[in-house]
């Protein structure tokens, strides 16, 4: 249902064989803004308890699996996502926590390739080199003038959460910017 | 092929065996990749390649690169034409198109070419004098003086191609390609710094591609070459080619131009990159000066190291017999070089009483006449230079008379100056060095250090040694470790001071045109003139003579102009100082400073969940900031007009749907949040039951209106504010700021949830019938009255409904997941199918809500109280709120004040003009007094004649009286009366049904 499914498909470049960046569009099964404050260990253990996580608390840092992941979004707000059906995450209780149904305000683009990097750095300001941006560091940055939190999920893989109003503009900016790497996108398997 | 009869027939660094051909106006010639197009065009013996900017005088080739002032040409044609290209930094390839500019008809006959004829009559200032009146003939001047001078036309048509922009970070970023460039770039990678390194030019190695030396016993280039090997295979460094270093800026942030070859169909054609280095190193060389004597800005007449370039480089030979004029030993090495290439060289020309350097050693040893305490008075010619006039020196004056010498080359010099551009844009203060007779970089403001001849160091060997040094300290400084530096082997040439020579005046050539700023036709005489009307300061020079002005901002005038104005105004040289160095360094196509942002990325777009299906219902969009909303759905053959009156009347009398997904919604949770409310809102927020609506509003400090919107208390700590769609983002930091600067004490948490809800306005008599269609909640007046909630499935779809209305009639809000947008919008159409549901835009909902009295941001412009627009009741006076304690203000609190009122105008059939300012009388001579605006107007169906809302001082107390409302945009007054403000139902009773 996301905006950028209808634009899916092999846009230029090296050809499919080899494509500089891949991008395909996840779909978060849940994704949960959580609220609290790092200081309340009931609120940490609660936390981690209900997401099986322990909440990053190093600014700019994300914790998880594939499946399930947290980005820290600022001193005493967490983004939860869960890949997995059937876990409502925002009914959850959490001690000392607030919990905030947001799994259809976000769309997400998984960044992958050898060029995934380079494609990025046309719009985002970050220093994206995996020594400063490692695995698990998470971001929340301007790219293309669009706020998206950005999540290095596996080296060189890049998870990139842009508000569901912008996605159409985020993907058209996105896929025209890697078409000089070679571009495949479409939808994550 | 026709002949290139200047090329040498072996050496330089052009591939013969890449021959291309290429077009100059019109006429086909030859040329070799490698060349620049101004190599070429020597090599085919083409001399006069431009005119000049204001005197139409034949120009040639006169640098070799970006400080070239003359050969600036027009590139290519259509839509993919460049004006001003200079032709000595062009990279010749296949097919090449260029042209001359400012000539017409052509450039070995322009009709412009008078205006050096008339030259006397046209000084510095000339047209400042003479163009003052009449006053209103300035903008017919203008026009003329436009065509006559300037440079090149820019395209008409949109550019073809695309451009990017690219962040990068680096522990050292290295500008310049050359000697000291390449060492530091060397130096920090060795030291394990990430390291970019850009050049403007197309080939590495900077001034060692123009000469002959050697480094380590071997060719300069061999040594280029490897260390170039070595940084490419080094991972962490980025080697940047055709890449202008033109800005730097705040933080170490700094600028690059990258022209992107071979251009490919998905690559752009241009690369802007910024780059935040940790510490850069200005590696940018020097620029040879020249000497400023009668008529030497003749074809022919060229800087001595670009004729070196041309020679060694390029293989071409500038001339056939040379004349050499220097006042520094430099200079030499080209005599040298031309004297090796079999080019006749005269004699070189030098005004120093004694000439004791090594090279002009060598070159009287190679059989060079060098003429001490001589210079060159004069060049000779027509098209091209055929003799120089030389006259002996005594005391740095001409004395005696000149003699003849033949040359169709002058090769010239007078001494270099270090491009401290960079380092002069990022704050670093400069420094006058009498030893170079130059400007150096002196106190560094940001993380850089400038190595080699951009600090004053000429000699090769200083080059690679400060190179080397500055790559290391800068990667030190970056934070890396310290590395052993090691300077390869160099010959040191022991050189002579040089002498400073400003502008060579005999008494023959008093009146003589002695160019100072070849491209602006700038002479010492206008520089002379300018200092007498009184522009001592070099910038009021600048802006009255043009000088160092252009495309080339003076990179070969400068020095020379300020000195002549020094010596004219008895000052020293650092006393007059030098303009500001300013951004970019060479010009930067404005394609490349908007990079990906333009036509539809111009500006993001924010598309509701259920944008497809307006587009194909063929909606007119309208831009709500970012947002593009629809503003109505015309059918074929429908007006505007129609189709916003057909779906407002279809609310009014049916039932109609809207798209409100834009409207900004924030997530209030915590202990604290109804107190919190209460802090944000005028009104009580306590007291509101679960499940309940309320509308509110909210100030600025000032007091005046900042939004309003309605808030749902979903749990005891848990509310649903919504804010207007214009004010979402601005309301949302002003509230996490007062959240976390002024209240961190307060328990409450806001998520902005306006991208997460789909929400649509369902309105009309009939509305209840189709919501009661699609769920099994009760919806009735009683379970859900208005300002109720609930939630509910709607279709199967998880819904929140809210009993709300804008439009003045029976109405529900639903929200839900915006996922599910489109499938709750299109069960409403389906639902509402028998009820003839019609789906509304923007221009409808307008037209309901002045109907109904209702103000937006028309009316909330910042400048409007609560108490302006009638709402100065829900102020509640038991509490404090943001911007109440301003609401005591006695002037908010005057009688005169703007309130809302509404507009009916007197003949029941003319629209009121937007934006039309009330006054009594319409024929009172000005300024009428004005006591009221304008604000929202249309065209009310249901009234069956138009209405507007107005703000009119004391306007409650006005219903009732006749005013006028006159728009000088459109020339008109009507005819007013003034009324409540709510038109329609003003009791709300069909809200409550």
């Amino acid at each position: 249902m996301f905006a950028f499914d209808s634009f899916a498909g092999r846009h230029a470049g090296r050809g499919p064989a080899a494509p500089g960046v891949i991008v395909e569009t996840r779909h978060a099964a849940a994704m949960c803004d959580l609220r609290g404050s790092p200081r309340n260990p009931d609120f940490l253990s609660a936390a981690a308890a209900a997401f099986g996580i322990a909440l990053p608390v190093e600014p700019d840092t994300a914790a998880g699996t594939n499946d399930a992941r947290v980005l820290w979004l600022g001193p005493d707000e967490w983004l939860i996502v869960s890949a997995l059906p059937g876990k409502p995450l925002h009914s959850a209780r959490i001690t000392g926590g607030t919990l905030t149904d947001v799994g259809h305000g976000r769309a997400i683009l998984r960044l992958s390739g050898p060029d995934a990097r380079h494609a990025l750095a046309k719009g985002c300001p970050l220093d994206l080199d995996p020594r400063r941006f490692a695995v698990d560091r998470c971001a929340q940055t301007a790219i293309a003038r669009i706020n998206v939190a950005l999540d290095h999920v596996a080296p060189g893989v890049y998870d990139l959460y842009c508000p569901r109003s912008y996605a159409g503009s985020f993907w058209h900016w996105l896929t025209e910017a890697a078409a000089e790497y070679g571009c495949r996108a479409g939808r994550a398997a | 092929m026709s002949a290139q009869r200047h090329r040498l027939a072996d050496g330089g660094l052009i591939d013969r065996s890449r021959p291309y051909s290429f077009t100059f106006n019109s006429r086909a010639l030859h040329g070799y990749a490698g060349d620049t197009l101004a190599s070429a065009l020597l090599a085919n013996g083409v001399s006069v390649v431009g005119r000049s900017f204001k005197y139409h005088r034949r120009r040639g080739v006169f640098g070799a690169g970006s400080e070239e002032p003359n050969a600036l040409v027009q590139l290519e044609t259509g839509a993919r034409t460049e004006p001003n290209m200079r032709a000595t930094q062009v990279e010749l390839y296949d097919r090449l198109t260029a042209a001359s500019q400012n000539c017409w008809p052509s450039v070995e006959f322009d009709v412009n070419a008078l205006t050096d004829v008339f030259s006397r009559f046209l000084p510095a200032g000339f047209y400042y004098k003479t163009f003052m009146w009449p006053r209103s003939w300035w903008m017919r001047y203008e026009q003329y003086i436009r065509d006559a001078g300037g440079m090149g036309i820019s395209p008409r048509t949109p550019d073809p191609d695309h451009y990017a922009h690219r962040h990068a970070h680096c522990d050292v970023l290295v500008a310049g390609g050359g000697p000291a460039g390449l060492s530091a770039a060397l130096a920090a990678a060795r030291a394990g710094a990430r390291v970019i390194l850009a050049t403007e030019d197309f080939a590495w190695g900077g001034s060692l591609l123009a000469e002959r030396a050697a480094i380590d016993s071997r060719p300069a280039l061999e040594w280029v070459r490897d260390t170039v090997a070595e940084l490419a295979a080094h991972p962490d460094v980025t080697l940047l080619l055709r890449s202008s270093v033109f800005g730097y800026f705040d933080h170490n942030l700094i600028a690059i131009a990258q022209a992107v070859h071979p251009h490919s169909a998905h690559a752009p054609r241009q690369r802007l990159w910024k780059v935040r280095a940790r510490q850069a190193v200005l590696a940018t060389g020097a620029i040879e000066r020249p000497l400023v004597f009668a008529d030497n800005d003749l074809p022919g007449v060229m800087l001595a190291s670009a004729a070196r370039a041309y020679l060694n480089r390029y293989a071409v030979k500038p001339g056939e017999r040379a004349a050499v004029f220097t006042n520094n030993d430099s200079a030499y090495a080209t005599a040298l070089d031309l004297h090796r290439a079999g080019v006749a060289v005269s004699a070189v020309m030098d005004p120093r009483a004694q000439v004791t350097g090594e090279l002009p050693a060598r070159a009287r040893a190679a059989g060079i006449e060098v003429l001490a305490a001589h210079a060159v008075v004069r060049a000779t010619g027509g098209r091209r230079v055929t003799g120089v006039q030389v006259a002996a020196m005594e005391n740095g004056a001409i004395r005696g008379q000149p003699r003849e010498l033949a040359c169709d080359l002058l090769c010239v010099s007078g001494g270099w100056s270090p491009a401290v551009h960079l380092f002069s844009q990022s704050k670093g203060r400069l420094r006058y060095d009498e030893r170079i007779a130059a400007f150096v970089p002196d106190v560094s403001v940001q993380a850089e250090r400038s190595a080699g001849a951009a600090r004053g160091s000429f000699a090769l060997a200083d080059c690679l040694a400060e190179g080397a040094q500055a790559g290391s300290a800068a990667a030190e400084a970056a934070g890396l470790r310290r590395a052993a530096v090691s300077v390869p082997g160099t010959t040191r040439i022991s050189e002579a001071p040089l002498l400073p020579l400003w502008d060579i005046e005999s008494g023959a050539t008093r009146t003589a045109k002695r160019f100072v700023d070849l491209q602006n036709d700038v002479t010492a005489r206008d520089i002379a003139l300018a200092a007498r009307e009184g522009y001592y300061s070099v910038e009021h020079l600048k802006r009255y003579t043009a000088l160092g002005m252009g495309t080339d901002q003076g990179k070969t005038s400068n020095i020379n102009g300020l000195a002549i104005l020094a010596a004219l105004i008895d000052a020293q040289i650092p006393e007059v100082g030098t303009t500001t160095f300013r951004p970019p360094y060479t010009p930067v196509t404005l394609g490349a400073i908007a990079g990906s942002e333009v036509g539809a990325h111009f500006d993001p777009v924010r598309e509701t969940p259920m944008h497809e299906w307006h587009a194909q219902a063929g909606a007119r969009f309208m831009n709500a900031g970012l947002w593009r909303r629809p503003m109505f759905y015309a059918r074929p053959g429908e007006s505007d007009l129609d189709a916003t009156s057909r779906e407002a009347l279809a609310v009014r009398r049916g039932v109609g749907i809207v798209d409100v997904s834009t409207l900004g919604k924030i997530d209030v949770q915590g202990r604290d949040a109804a107190l919190f409310l209460e802090r944000v809102y005028v009104n009580r927020w306590r007291n509101l039951a679960m499940g309940k609506v309320r509308y509110g509003l909210m100030l600025r400090e000032d007091g005046m209106i900042f939004d309003d919107g309605t808030t749902t208390r979903l749990g005891e700590q848990h509310f649903f504010m919504t804010t207007s769609t214009a004010t979402a983002e601005r309301a949302m930091s002003t509230l996490e700021y007062w959240l976390q600067v002024h209240w961190p004490e307060l328990d409450v948490r806001l998520t902005s949830v306006t991208d997460q809800w789909a929400a649509v306005a369902l309105a009309g008599p009939e509305s209840r019938a189709v919501l009661s269609a699609l769920t099994s909640a009760d919806v009735s007046n009683a379970a859900l009255p208005y300002m109720g909630y609930c939630e509910a499935s709607v279709r199967g779809i998880p819904a929140r409904i809210f009993r709300i209305s804008f439009s003045g009639e029976l109405a529900y809000e639903i929200n839900v997941p915006a996922d599910y947008g489109l499938a709750l919008w299109d069960a409403l159409l389906e639902a509402g199918r028998p009820c003839g549901i019609t789906p509304y835009g923007t221009e409808a909902m307008t037209v309901l809500r002045i109907e109904k009295g209702h103000f937006t941001g028309m009316e909330m412009d910042g400048r409007t109280t609560p108490g302006d627009v009638g709402l100065g009741g829900l102020v509640a006076a038991d509490k404090d709120c943001i911007g109440k304690r301003s609401l005591d203000r006695p002037a908010l609190r005057a009688p005169v004040r703007r309130q809302l009122v509404g507009l009916v105008p007197n003949d029941r059939s003319t629209i009121i003009p937007r934006g039309a300012q009330l006054v009594t009388d319409p024929q009172r001579a000005l300024p009428n007094p004005i006591i009221g605006h304008v604000t929202s107007t249309c065209h009310s169906p249901s009234l069956g004649h138009p209405i507007a809302l107005a703000l009119l001082e004391r306007g409650r107390e006005r219903y009732g009286e006749t005013l006028f409302a006159m728009s000088p945009l459109t020339n008109s007054a009507v005819g007013v009366e003034a009324t409540h403000h709510v038109f329609y139902d003003p009791k709300g009773e069909r809200l409550r049904v």
